[in-house]
Formats: C-alpha cells, structure tokens, sequence
C-alpha cells in the first residue's frame, strides 16, 4: 500500500461529502476561469484593436467615468498632428448599438480620409464613396453572424447603411464592428463635430525614450485630455478596470467558500477519524506524516475540483461570449498564464483549506484518541 | 525473514525499560492512576504486570512507551530518556510494538494493509513493506485471510493480526495491554500462544497488562498492581524478582 492510496481511501470513506465538496470547488474555480478569462478577453480585444490599428497613443476627454459620455472637438486632431514626434492623428467616435435583429455592435466613424481605413483588410467589396454616405464596411464575424454580404443593408438608429465592403480581423472588436463614414455617424447619433477617441502614431514607435517624450508633449499640450500608450490602455480603460474588479471580487467570495468547503469537509473528517489519528500516532506514525496525509487529503480535494472547474469554465466562458450583449467585446481564452494561476489558486486552497483541520489531528491526545471509538 | 536471533533473558548490558518513580496524576480527574512506580524490564523479559480493573495497568503500559506522559519520574529506553514526543514515536516506530485489548485496527484497510501501517516511514519500498506484512500474517496464521478488512475476521483473528502489526518493524519490546480480554477462552490460548512464542523465538521482551491467571503463569515474572502502586513481592508471596536496582 502507498501513502497516497491511504489519502484516497480517507476521502473514498464518504464519497458523497467528498464529491460534493470537489464540486463546490469545481464551480469556484470554473466562477474564477470564466470571469477572470472575460475580463482578459475584454483587456485583450482592446489592445488587440490598437494593434491592428497600428495606433501608438490613445487619447480620451479626461475625468469622463465612460468612455462613450466623452466626447472630442474634431478639430484637435489637427492640432494635435503638429505636435513634434507625432506622424499621424485620427478621430475616431464610436458607440455600441442594438441592431433590429437584437445583436450589440461596435459601430465605429472615421474621416473617409483618415488612413484608419487603411488598416482594414477587404475581403470583398469596397470603402465607403464618401463622407457623408450611408454606407458601410462590416467585419466579417459579424457579416457572418447577420448573413449580410455586399450589397445588403443593415439598419441601425433606423437609418439604412448598405453594406459595400466586408473586412477580415482574428479580433472581435474589429470582426465584430460596422465601420461608416464619420460624418453619417455624427449625423445619426447627432454628434456633429465630434470624436470619441483620438488614434495617434508616433514617428519613431520602436524608441521607447522618443515615444514617452511625445506622450509627456502631449499632455502638457492637451491638458483636459487623457493620453495612454496603446500597451497601457486597457489599464485605463473605465469598461476593463470596472469588469477587471468585478470578476476578482466575485471570484475572491467563490474561492472562499470552496477554501471554507475544504476546511469544513476535511475537519469533519479529522474529528470523525480522531480515533484511527490516535492509531497511527500509537504505532509510531510522526505528526509529520499525519498532518502530510490530511494535507494530500486537502490538494486531492482541490486537484479533483480543479480538474472538474477547469472544464466547466471553458464552457461557461465560451457560453457567456454567445451572451448577446457581451459577444463583440471580449476575446476569452485560456491561456498558459491562466493555467499556472489556477494551478497555484488550487494549491493555496487544498494546503490552506486543510492545514487547520491537520493540526487539529496532531494536537490530540493519542491516549484520549483511543479511547474514542 | 526472522524478526531478530533468539535471545534469552539478558541482564548484561542494562534494562531495556525503566520506570524511576513514575507518578501519572490526572488533575482534572482529581485522581492518581499510578503512585512512584519504579520497574525495570530486561531485554527478552516476559513480564506480567497484574491487577483489577482500575489498578494502572493501562497507564502504566502507555508511559512505558510514551503514549502517556508522567507527570513525576522518568522512564528509560535502554538507559536514555527520550525527551520528546517525536522521540517517543519514533521509538513506538522502531524499537516498540504495542497489542490493545480492543485491537484498534483502521476498519477500512484490509488484514495486510494494517500491518503495512507502522512501516510507513521505516520501510521506504511499498513492495517490501508488502511482503513483510504477508510474511507477518502468514507467521500468525492469517496468510489467507489477508485482504480481508477487520469487520469480516473474528475477535481472535483481529487480535491476530494486531500482534502482527505489532511485529512489523521487529520490536525490541511488545507491549500487551488486555490482549486477551475481548476473546473467548480458545481464542484467548492461541493469542497467548502466540505471543509467548514469539517472544521466546525472537528474543523480545514482553510485558503483559492483564489479569488473566493464564498470563500470569507463564510470565518470567509478576508485579502487581493495586491503586496504581506497585505491591511488594513479599506481600503477595510470590518470588522477588531476579534483579532490578530501581524496584522496590
């Protein structure tokens, strides 16, 4: 017999309590899987749009609690291109919309001369004609999801855009989005004149020291505006901090009921045992050992749960991206960084969950414990 | 696979076990289980330590291997006195083999896996702390009933397999509390058969907690027991015991 065959058959003595509590800690970790994955794949579609966009600082109406409420005059874009060290400069207004079909979009306005078209890549059809045009590229994701193709029109504030181009993008922000002239958005949303965000590339993106010294230009120039490197930008973002600190702080209370399932159920299990405990400390088991065996009796707990959660948060992230309102912004996946976290969550569970438990089982009285049969 | 040559009783080298004017108080109790009680016990010794109900005897055996500790005296290992508790397990592993009247086998292992348990720590390979309990059962009759758990063996052949347990990492000294005291009169002979065999073939010591007259009559020698005080051989006409520089 093996030591560890010992720990299992402890845990197999009640195998309900057992299973029941692997479960618990199953659904705790599948909780911490799925919203801590949503809020990465939020942080990771932001940053993966900047990148597709090539845009090396962001710019944002500063002291605005949303994104979206924060609105730029049009015409700082040029003032701020002027700027020394700074290339190119987009406005760029944006608003999240319900399709007549029920579906949440991005919808996104640039100049038709911004060079922010430039980065779509076609994969059929067109770019809009003109400024003031009701016409519009769709990602392809999203094309897909509607079944439109070039040609078709989709409705939105029930103005009719014709769809003449479908862009390609791995990324949901940009696969998911309709992209129209800036002026027929401004129109519809009665935004005349203004932008949401301002797109800025530098003139020497790879010279970190050039690129801080047009950030800190811009800053003293802009005052009302707030300026972030597109790498930084998901940490200042309103929509990623708020869902960053939520599904820590829903995670954190699931985490510590499955850490208060281990102690309860592996205390239980030491009281219930005390007798046998006293056994082994009277044929010359050492405290060692025993608190070893309550402890391996913890982490097999949270091993099986960890095994049970992983699975069940990879299908409760994938189902909560087909969430209507959530699918478009995020991109969940797991990744190896996840796991190692899990990992270590799982480990600080079953060694905490049952080190109280395991000391309580080396503190008894082996002559007390024998008597207690 | 022997246990240990046979030896007989040794007195060259120094007791194996000493109790220097142990006292065991229980203060919530209000009550003294054993009063000043020195006792020597040779290597190879068979030793019967006798009384009624409620004399000590228990205690008596739990402090000769540190299950219990004395709240005046010392107890001496070989001529040592262990310190700590780590110590005292460490001696109860290796050197100390301990039969309770009620047997206190883990329900849920089988024969063989519970006379596996005390080499957890002594023996490092699981194949051959295997083999050693087969080798154990077998020696106390039990090889077929090896898989069995505890529920489905007999009061003897639980008592069996607890002697077997206790042999596990060949012990200096077999401690015996009531071994027979939970069995009927035949099962009662084999174990004491038994034990007494053993004791005589591998050359361990033995003492014996038990009031049973069979016990007493083949022990090298008796002490008796009486309000947790030892009583003198004089008063109980029996022969004073060979030697012993700390008994009274």
């Amino acid at each position: 017999m093996r030591f560890w065959t010992l720990v299992i058959r402890n845990l197999a003595r009640r195998p309900l309590r057992s299973s029941l509590t692997a479960a618990g800690i199953a659904v705790a970790l599948a909780s911490f899987i799925a919203l801590v994955g949503l809020s990465r794949g939020l942080e990771r579609a932001w940053t993966g749009a900047l990148h597709e966009r090539d845009t090396h600082i962001f710019a944002v109406r500063k002291q605005s609690a949303q994104l979206l409420s924060g609105t730029i005059d049009e015409r700082v874009a040029e003032r701020v291109a002027r700027l020394p060290g700074v290339s190119r400069v987009s406005g760029e207004l944006f608003d999240i919309i319900e399709l007549d079909t029920g579906e949440t979009v991005l919808v996104i306005g640039w100049q038709r001369s911004s060079y922010l078209w430039d980065t779509l890549r076609l994969i059929s059809g067109r770019l809009p004609a003109g400024e003031d045009v009701k016409e519009t590229v769709m990602g392809n994701q999203i094309a897909e999801a509607l079944n439109k193709h070039v040609g078709d029109t989709v409705l939105f504030n029930e103005a009719p855009f014709t769809v003449v181009g479908i862009c390609a993008s791995a990324g949901v922000m940009t696969g998911r989005a309709i992209m129209v002239p800036l002026k027929s958005l401004q129109t519809i949303q009665e935004k005349q004149g203004r932008v949401t965000v301002l797109h800025i590339r530098v003139e020497r993106p790879d010279d970190h020291i050039a690129a801080a010294a047009v950030l800190d230009g811009l800053t003293r120039a802009f005052p009302d505006l707030g300026f972030s490197l597109s790498d930084e930008v998901a940490d200042q973002n309103f929509f990623v901090r708020t869902g960053r600190a939520m599904s820590w702080g829903t995670s954190a209370i699931a985490l510590l009921m499955a850490l208060l399932m281990i102690l309860n159920t592996l205390l239980m299990s030491v009281i219930e045992r005390r007798h046998e405990i006293g056994v082994l400390t009277a044929v010359g088991w050492r405290a060692r050992r025993i608190l070893a065996m309550v402890v391996c009796e913890g982490l097999t707990l949270a091993g099986a749960g960890n095994l049970l959660g992983t699975g069940l948060g990879i299908v409760a992230m994938r189902w909560l991206t087909l969430v209507p309102q959530i699918r478009g912004f995020v991109e969940p996946q797991v990744t190896v960084r996840m796991v190692v976290e899990i990992a270590l969550v799982t480990l600080v569970l079953g060694t905490v969950g049952s080190a109280y438990p395991a000391w309580r089982a080396i503190r008894e009285d082996p002559v007390e414990s024998l008597r207690d049969e | 696979m022997p246990l240990q040559p046979h030896r007989p009783p040794s007195r060259s080298a120094g007791p194996l076990l000493q109790l220097d004017r142990v006292c065991r108080v229980y203060p919530k109790a209000g009550v003294s289980a054993i009063a000043d009680v020195s006792l020597s016990v040779w290597s190879g010794e068979f030793v019967a330590i006798a009384g009624p109900s409620g004399s000590g005897k228990s205690t008596l055996l739990h402090v000769l291997c540190g299950l219990d500790r004395p709240t005046r005296g010392q107890v001496l290992f070989e001529g040592h006195a262990p310190s700590s508790r780590e110590q005292w397990t460490r001696l109860r592993a290796e050197r100390i083999g301990f039969v309770f009247q009620r047997f206190h086998l883990l329900p849920k292992l089988t024969a063989v896996e519970n006379v596996e348990i005390p080499m957890f720590g002594v023996t490092r390979s699981p194949r051959m702390r295997r083999e050693r309990a087969l080798w154990l059962l077998e020696r106390v009759g039990l090889a077929q009933h090896a898989d069995r758990l505890p529920g489905a063996l007999s009061g003897g052949e639980c008592q069996r397999v607890a002697i077997a347990r206790s042999l596990a990492n060949a012990p200096s000294v077999i401690l015996a509390d009531e071994p027979t005291g939970n069995l009927d009169s035949g099962a009662s002979a084999a174990v004491l058969d038994l034990l007494t065999d053993i004791q005589r073939r591998e050359g361990a010591s033995l003492i014996i907690a038990s009031h049973d007259a069979g016990v007493t009559s083949r022990a090298d020698r008796v002490v008796r027991l009486l309000d947790g005080r030892i009583v003198p051989p004089a008063l109980t006409g029996e022969a004073p015991p060979v030697t012993g520089a700390l008994e009274p």
